[in-house]
């Protein structure tokens, strides 16, 4: 048992959360004594409703959160429309070289029928539906991951008691999140999967933490050990949050095949690449990453899609 | 959303077997992904971190000096041995 700003906050008995889109992982870090969250992107409010009422049936009691992506403000149009217009912005270069790609690859077009989830939740009466489903469950945190979390969002836990978390990568993201009113910072370091700023744990910690004044702070971004949550509660931190380590594990919804690459990996293995989402976003290096390098690749800054 | 559904089509494939897909196949993981040596459940990882956590803190507070105590001696070479995930460093 760990004391800190962070377990008193949950009741959890060890200062590390356990961030997943697996309900499995969840369940299964929240009964071990760490604290689950979903990350709980592309989903319907029908199927988050779902997933979280299986959560707690096997959590029986145990504490566990949820992880949302969702924009600040949401634009109030036809989502049909939207999403015409975002893929009449994609220049037709970047089109063309991703089908080139799957041709040279051999990758098979997907199954007749079958439809692509955008993560992102850009039309309000879901972001609305999703925040209500959140908040007729029994989570103890509840964190946006795309910048400052929307008024409904910090509005609706702290009338249910509910603690917000937001990730920042640099100081001035903490300022703004500390004005919106977050109770939980995570600084999230250049070593972290996924989105990441450039600078890295051991800087950004103490620089967050000298912000935040009572407002706890957990780490992210190389923590996937005792002794790096260990180096995370030296630097100030209340705790660790911890995401690639799960994707290690039995519970984790990753094909076998993507499992055994990062097995197989080192730390000099990943790279924080637009070649995926448009934005710096650190993954493991495939020959994707060698395609969109090679000369004559479109420069992915170029493409003016906002989600991409 | 460019690269959504051909993300989906790779992973697809991959889990198949399909060489073309193993090349491209990849996602969001941080350094770490070094230290990942074998598919372990969610339960082994989260006590394996909070054993050694324990170890940790309790080897750096040994560190501390009782107030006028001699100097302490050298320590052996493996006092700070590191044991991160499941990969042991050389001299734990």
């Amino acid at each position: 048992m760990i004391d800190t700003a962070f377990t008193r906050m949950t009741g959890v008995p060890l200062p590390l959360v356990a961030f997943n889109r697996s309900p499995a992982v969840v369940v299964e870090a929240s009964r071990a004594g760490a604290f689950g969250v979903l990350a709980a992107t592309a989903y319907t409010a029908e199927q988050l409703d779902a997933q979280l009422h299986w959560i707690e049936e096997q959590l029986d009691g145990a504490p566990y959160g949820v992880d949302l992506l969702v924009p600040e403000r949401s634009v109030d149009v036809d989502l049909d429309g939207l999403v015409e217009s975002l893929r009449a912005q994609i220049p037709a270069e970047h089109l063309a070289f991703v089908a080139t790609l799957m041709e040279k690859y051999a990758i098979p077009p997907l199954a007749a029928g079958r439809r692509v989830k955008d993560p992102i939740m850009m039309d309000p009466s879901m972001v609305s539906d999703l925040l209500d489903v959140c908040f007729s469950h029994d989570i103890s945190l509840i964190a946006n991951a795309l910048g400052t979390p929307p008024a409904q969002m910090t509005a609706g836990a702290q009338e249910r008691g509910i603690p917000v978390a937001a990730l920042v990568g640099k100081p001035e993201h903490a300022v703004r999140q500390l004005a919106a009113g977050v109770d939980l910072l995570v600084a999230q370091g250049y070593e972290a999967g996924g989105h990441t700023g450039e600078i890295a744990s051991l800087v950004l910690t103490p620089e967050i933490v000298a912000l935040a004044g009572d407002t706890p702070v957990l780490t992210a971004g190389g923590i996937g050990s005792g002794d790096q949550l260990a180096a995370a509660l030296a630097l100030g931190a209340a705790g660790g949050w911890a995401g690639s380590v799960w994707l290690s594990s039995v519970e984790d919804v990753a094909n076998a095949a993507l499992k055994d690459k990062f097995f197989a990996a080192t730390s000099s293995d990943t790279v924080r690449s637009r070649a995926r989402t448009g934005k710096p976003a650190r993954q493991l290096k495939s020959s994707w990453h060698d395609e969109w390098s090679a000369p004559g690749a479109p420069a992915r800054s170029r493409c003016r899609c906002s989600p991409c | 959303m460019l690269t959504l559904e051909a993300w989906e089509r790779i992973d697809t494939a991959a889990e198949r077997g399909e060489p073309g897909a193993l090349d491209l196949e990849s996602y969001f993981i941080g350094q770490i992904v070094g230290s990942l040596g074998e598919l372990r459940t969610t339960r082994a990882i989260v006590e394996t971190i909070a054993r050694d956590l324990d170890e940790r803190l309790r080897l750096l507070s040994g560190l501390i000096a009782p107030a006028g105590a001699a100097p302490p001696a050298a320590q052996p070479a493996d006092a700070t041995r590191i044991v991160s995930g499941s990969k042991t460093v050389p001299g734990a």
